[in-house]
């Protein structure tokens, strides 16, 4: 499934949206990846996870992606989960310190069951 | 700005010299840490603990940390327009700024920093780059920002 304006590939697993963030977050895209985010987390409850384990590049302008969905996530009782896979990105969350707000794992599976939709599931 | 900008977030540094000049005490909001250099040694990124970038949330401490400026130090303070590239990893961009950085007068280092990371062309993103340093004799603080 695809999101046609943003053009990042969301796939729902086990009730949750994952959207797969692009290679490099810059100023060409990072607006395309909000909007992608944000519809995504609407179809979410809230929830979405991203996708960053592809992601080799986010400058700090660009995190501003990341945290307008967390804010609107949390507004709606869900939350932002991402999925980092290269310590790069890490260092841009930990400068920023969104590391501390933001929850990050270094795997979709670990992301994924810290979702709302496999709390429930596992009741 | 939580609840009148909710999609505004900003980095921010705040520091506070002390009057004897000896100290520096600063905290971060998402922002990047100054750099310090010493004289006769190489500059390093200063060891400030970070705290969130404002706009994020209301519920997150930020803690201060306390940097020691010994006569004759600089300290680099800058943005990220400065040091970031579009497909370079952040830390080759702060090894770049460590290695521009030395124990100068301020107009000098400013005009050493922006000679080594921006050129002659046109920068990509805004600048703002803020020396400061303490006199070697003690004669007080010098001041020289360009952008």
């Amino acid at each position: 499934m695809r999101v046609p304006d943003a053009g990042f590939p969301v796939e729902v697993i086990r009730s949750v949206p994952v959207v797969a963030a692009p290679e490099d977050i810059d100023i060409t895209n990072a607006a395309g990846l909000r909007t992608a985010l944000l519809q995504a987390a609407a179809r979410g409850n809230g929830t979405v996870v991203v996708d960053m384990s592809h992601t080799q590049f986010c400058d700090t302008a660009r995190i501003h992606a990341l945290v307008g969905t967390h804010k609107r996530a949390r507004a709606e009782g869900g939350q932002v989960l991402l999925v980092i896979g290269v310590a790069a990105v890490l260092r841009i969350l930990s400068i920023t310190g969104l590391d501390r707000v933001i929850p990050n794992f270094s795997s979709l599976e670990q992301a994924l069951a810290q979702t709302p939709a496999a709390h429930q599931d596992r009741k | 700005m939580q609840h009148f900008e909710p999609d505004a977030m900003a980095t921010v540094l705040y520091a506070v010299i002390e009057p004897g000049l000896d100290r520096m005490h600063i905290r971060l909001a998402g922002h990047f840490p100054p750099v310090i250099a010493y004289p006769g040694q190489p500059a390093e990124l200063a060891s400030v603990v970070t705290g969130a970038i404002f706009g994020i949330t209301d519920q997150v401490r930020r803690p201060v940390t306390t940097v020691q400026i010994p006569p004759g130090a600089l300290l680099c303070f800058y943005t990220d327009g400065l040091i970031e590239r579009p497909g370079e990893l952040i830390d080759d961009g702060l090894a770049r700024l460590c290695q521009a950085v030395t124990a100068q007068s301020p107009e000098a280092a400013c005009a050493a920093v922006m000679h080594a990371l921006v050129g002659s062309g046109p920068a990509r993103d805004d600048i703002a780059l803020l020396m400061v340093r303490r006199q070697p004799d003690h004669a007080g603080v010098e001041v020289d920002a360009g952008a």
